[in-house]
């Protein structure tokens, strides 16, 4: 008599488990991207299957943040595989990078979308607005990351943590990178102030000077001024030896080795007060050099703050504290050769 | 009566040794200009330290010296040189295909040429590299057209205007290949930009080993004068002349290909000045070609030196000196065509 | 006793791309002279006259420039005896009259030589025969019809050339300038220059030509004196119409039948 007295009440309770169960399993949540879509996702456990056809290894140093490295579907572009020993990070990250193939090529990043389709992403990385929409037409699931200036990168990283249901993890990155830059500010003031030492970011062969944004923002928060000045909003500036004579900057950086050398040798920069002190240096490369759009924002602040104030920071280790990053945020582990050699922008 | 025609003659024959006073002015304001900042008098004050007339802190005048001859005086080079290139370039062309519409790159010349030096920044880093590519590439992209045009068995100009439209587009076509294989990051702006032309990268390495070839190009086309005269009028007339059309035009564009091509190679891509400048040069000293050709060099250095002043000291940004000359050529040209005597309309 | 040819055609044949233009043509032209040919469209008349000035080469036969072959003659020194006259047209650039008729002087110049004071003297002088120097200045473009042709003739004098090859020489002229132009063209034949000319009109002919050649078809129908060849039957062979020659006093002259009423 009391099993089919509670026969009733347990059935409903049943029904209400299994509903609550299904309901949460097929709970759909949004997430609102950097281009203002409302994008709604599966759960982040089941995503299994990622694509970043867009701008994919600085996509990939974003996703490699969150462990999710393993889960890329599609490969990276022939000028990384034509240049495997630069592009080494990218690999150790996800080996399977290797052998997946790439579904799209710069300098546009327009993806096949048939090869996109075999491969099956659970959800698509994009960047350009003119991709966004081809892969928003497709039926792809898309989640937009638009990078203008160095805020866009911990915009990125805080837009990925909720993609992944990852919070701590972009709290950690967001209160390391604040650190860091905590740790710069009080260092600079300790010190009596002197002029900010000036520093420019260069391509030497075409004296172009890319990546302002973000290069800008990184000599301006390592202590430094960046030159020439007044050209905030111009994403590449082509400038000359004169306008270099002109701003004449304490620091150059620039592509690689090579080009520090033949700075060096170049008789039309010989009077700049960086060729004259020797202080041309190559931007160190992990995933992405390390004045692009990539969470290696964080040690590239101190990478360039001891360039700027070799003084001011010579107790900083910095092999160690890339050493911990690489360890801490992605998991990779690297030898104090190796990261020596990242950072003397090697190979 | 021939008192008056004598007069227009000795007026036209003073109008090119005044062009060579104004180029000569043209190089002294575009080498007192700049982003450096560096007043009229310091220069004096350099020129006499120099010749020992009077004393100056060293390091400065290292710096002056530096800047005065390390770079800007082989960019000043480097624009003169370029600008004298397409202009008689442009003007020979004009002769031998007797259209006031075309311009060097009608063979395909600056598209084959533009190809050969993306490629040589897409395979290394040596401007030795870059240089000789646009050279081959433009001499290619014509050997291509004038192949096809016989191919056709025409030799008739029509064809070879049409066959030039074909090589230029291959060669464009194989330039995008380029910009698809290109390092986005590090190579593939390096071809955008110095495509759309610059002289930011001028050095003076560069632009002495480019003097003579393309002063040997320039100084090709300028032996052919008379003959270019006759062949304006038409090749019928001109061969009962006793011109030997095929060997004169083989010689105009060669020396016209050898130029052009290597202007590429200094400068990338400037546009319009090949156009443009024949016609303000006939304007001011009519269409006989011993005058015209010489005209057309000597005012295509100047223009070229002060637009090239104004794109590196307008804005701390290099302006494209392709944009430039377009911008200011337009306008140019529209003024010109409506003041030119057109024989041809 | 006839004069020295200082032009020869000797049964020259011509083919082009399998097509057989010229066929066993005969023609010469002596100083003092003025040769027409005549012929409908395609008949090879422009052919003919390019293969007296060595732009052809005939396939058989030869021609012969004061006595010696074309082939032998350079260029230059061709330039200097036989002058090419083309009718007038569209010219590109504002070239003045005195710097086409300078153009002249080309064949004479040196590689780098720049025409010198001399030159322009013959030019002008060339100018003055035509009476025309005072055009000298002016854009060769603005002429008249009439008066580009004088300035091209003009040219052909400043080469020094004593024979002209002319093609259809009043095309594009008006009634007045085309009359004038054939008395140029006689009297500079009667003090001692040699003309051949194409053309389409046979009054023009029996006008001012010492003889006139009939091609038809490649082939040389008739030649001799205008008055004997240009007969009715000639020109229904040359040109399928229906003609009267009348023999006026002064000359022949060719009168089109009236056209027949429409049934």
């Amino acid at each position: 008599m009391p099993a089919r007295a509670f026969a009733r009440p347990l059935l409903a309770l049943l029904l209400l488990c299994l509903a609550g169960a299904a309901a949460a399993a097929g709970e759909a949540r949004t997430v609102t991207d950097m281009a203002g879509r409302t994008v709604a996702l599966p759960p982040a456990g089941q995503i299994r299957r990622i694509a970043t056809p867009d701008g994919t290894p600085g996509v990939n140093a974003f996703v490699f943040l969150f462990g999710k490295g393993g889960a890329l579907v599609n490969g990276l572009p022939n000028f990384i595989r034509s240049q495997p020993a630069r592009w080494r990070l990218q690999t150790l990250a996800a080996p399977q990078l290797a052998e997946l193939p790439a579904v799209s090529e710069p300098p546009g990043w327009a993806a096949n979308l048939e090869t996109l389709l075999s491969l099956r992403p659970d959800l698509v990385f994009a960047v350009e607005a003119g991709n966004i929409r081809a892969l928003e037409s497709k039926g792809f699931r898309t989640v937009a990351v638009t990078w203008r200036n160095a805020e866009s990168i911990r915009a990125s990283v805080e837009l990925m943590g909720k993609v992944f249901d990852q919070p701590a993890r972009a709290r950690d990155y967001g209160a390391y990178l604040d650190a860091v830059l905590a740790y710069i500010d009080k260092r600079l003031r300790a010190s009596p102030a002197k002029p900010r030492p000036k520093a420019v970011y260069l391509r030497l062969e075409s004296l172009t000077s890319p990546m302002r944004p973000t290069a800008g923002w990184l000599i301006e928060h390592a202590g430094g001024m960046p030159v020439p000045e007044k050209t905030a909003g111009i994403d590449t500036l082509q400038l000359s030896p004169e306008q270099l004579l002109a701003d004449n900057p304490d620091v150059i950086v620039v592509w690689s080795r090579e080009e520090a050398e033949k700075a060096y040798r170049d008789p039309r920069l010989r009077r700049l007060a960086a060729v004259k002190q020797r202080r041309v240096f190559p931007i160190p490369r992990g995933f992405m050099p390390w004045t692009h759009y990539t969470p290696e924002l964080a040690p590239s602040l101190l990478w360039m703050a001891r360039t700027l104030y070799p003084d001011r920071f010579a107790d900083l280790d910095l092999v160690r504290e890339t050493i911990r990053f690489y360890e801490r945020f992605y998991g990779v582990t690297l030898s104090a050769d190796e990261a020596r050699e990242l950072l003397d922008g090697a190979p | 009566m021939s008192s008056r025609r004598d007069g227009s003659d000795r007026q036209l024959a003073l109008l090119l040794p005044a062009l060579a006073a104004t180029l000569a002015l043209a190089v002294l304001l575009s080498l007192s200009s700049g982003r450096y900042p560096l007043p009229p008098l310091e220069v004096l004050q350099y020129l006499a330290a120099t010749v020992g007339a009077a004393g100056m802190d060293e390091s400065r005048q290292a710096l002056i010296g530096n800047l005065l001859w390390d770079i800007r005086a082989p960019r000043i080079a480097a624009a003169l040189l370029v600008g004298a290139a397409l202009s008689t370039s442009g003007a020979a062309y004009q002769a031998v295909f007797m259209n006031p519409l075309v311009s060097p790159g009608l063979l395909g010349v600056l598209a084959g040429a533009s190809f050969g030096a993306a490629l040589g920044l897409l395979l290394s880093k040596s401007w030795l590299l870059v240089q000789l590519l646009a050279f081959a590439g433009g001499v290619g992209a014509v050997a291509l057209a004038l192949v096809l045009a016989r191919v056709q068995q025409d030799r008739s100009l029509l064809m070879l205007i049409l066959t030039g439209i074909i090589s230029a587009a291959f060669f464009t076509a194989l330039l995008s290949i380029v910009k698809f294989l290109a390092d986005p990051i590090n190579q593939l702006p390096t071809i955008v930009h110095w495509l759309m032309g610059s002289l930011a990268q001028t050095d003076g390495a560069v632009v002495a080993r480019m003097a003579a070839p393309i002063l040997a190009g320039i100084a090709i086309m300028l032996v052919w004068c008379k003959q270019l005269d006759a062949l304006a009028m038409g090749e019928d007339e001109a061969r009962a002349l006793g011109v030997d059309v095929p060997r004169v035009r083989g010689w105009v564009i060669f020396g016209a290909t050898l130029s052009s091509a290597l202007t590429v190679a200094l400068a990338g891509m400037v546009g319009w000045i090949g156009l443009v400048v024949p016609h303000v040069a006939r304007l001011l000293v009519g269409p006989q070609s011993h005058r015209l050709l010489p005209a057309s060099a000597l005012l295509g250095g100047v223009f070229l030196i002060l637009v090239d002043t104004g794109a590196r000291t307008l804005h701390s940004a290099e302006l494209p000196l392709g944009v430039l000359t377009e911008l200011i050529g337009i306008p140019v040209f529209v003024i010109v065509l409506r003041n030119a005597q057109k024989a041809w309309a | 006793m006839t004069p020295a040819p200082g032009i020869e055609a000797r049964a020259v044949a011509f083919a082009y791309g399998g097509r057989r233009i010229l066929e066993d043509v005969s023609l010469s032209l002596a100083a003092g002279e003025v040769v027409s040919l005549l012929g409908p469209n395609g008949a090879g008349k422009s052919t003919l006259l390019r293969l007296l000035l060595g732009m052809l080469r005939p396939d058989a036969g030869e021609i012969l420039l004061e006595g010696r072959p074309l082939s032998a003659v350079p260029l230059r020194e061709r330039a200097g005896i036989v002058a090419y006259v083309p009718q007038i047209h569209q010219v590109t650039f504002p070239f003045r009259a005195e710097d086409v008729v300078l153009m002249g002087r080309l064949p004479r110049k040196s590689l780098l030589a720049a025409y010198d004071a001399e030159d322009r003297r013959l030019a002008r002088e060339a100018l003055r025969r035509l009476s025309i120097e005072h055009l000298a200045g002016s854009p060769y473009h603005r002429l008249s019809g009439g008066e580009r042709q004088l300035v091209l003739i003009a040219r052909a004098l400043a080469q020094g050339a004593r024979y002209f090859v002319m093609d259809e020489p009043v095309g594009g002229l008006d009634f007045g300038n085309q009359i004038r132009l054939l008395d140029r063209i006689r009297r500079m034949a009667d003090e001692g220059f040699g003309f051949v000319k194409s053309t389409h009109f046979p009054d023009h002919a029996l006008h001012v030509s010492d003889r006139a050649l009939l091609l038809h078809d490649g082939k040389l129908c008739a030649s001799g004196a205008p008055a004997a060849v240009i007969t009715a039957e000639n020109i229904r062979r040359l040109y399928g119409v229906e003609v009267d020659v009348l023999n006026l006093p002064r000359r022949p002259v060719v009168l089109p039948k009236q056209a027949a009423a429409i049934d």
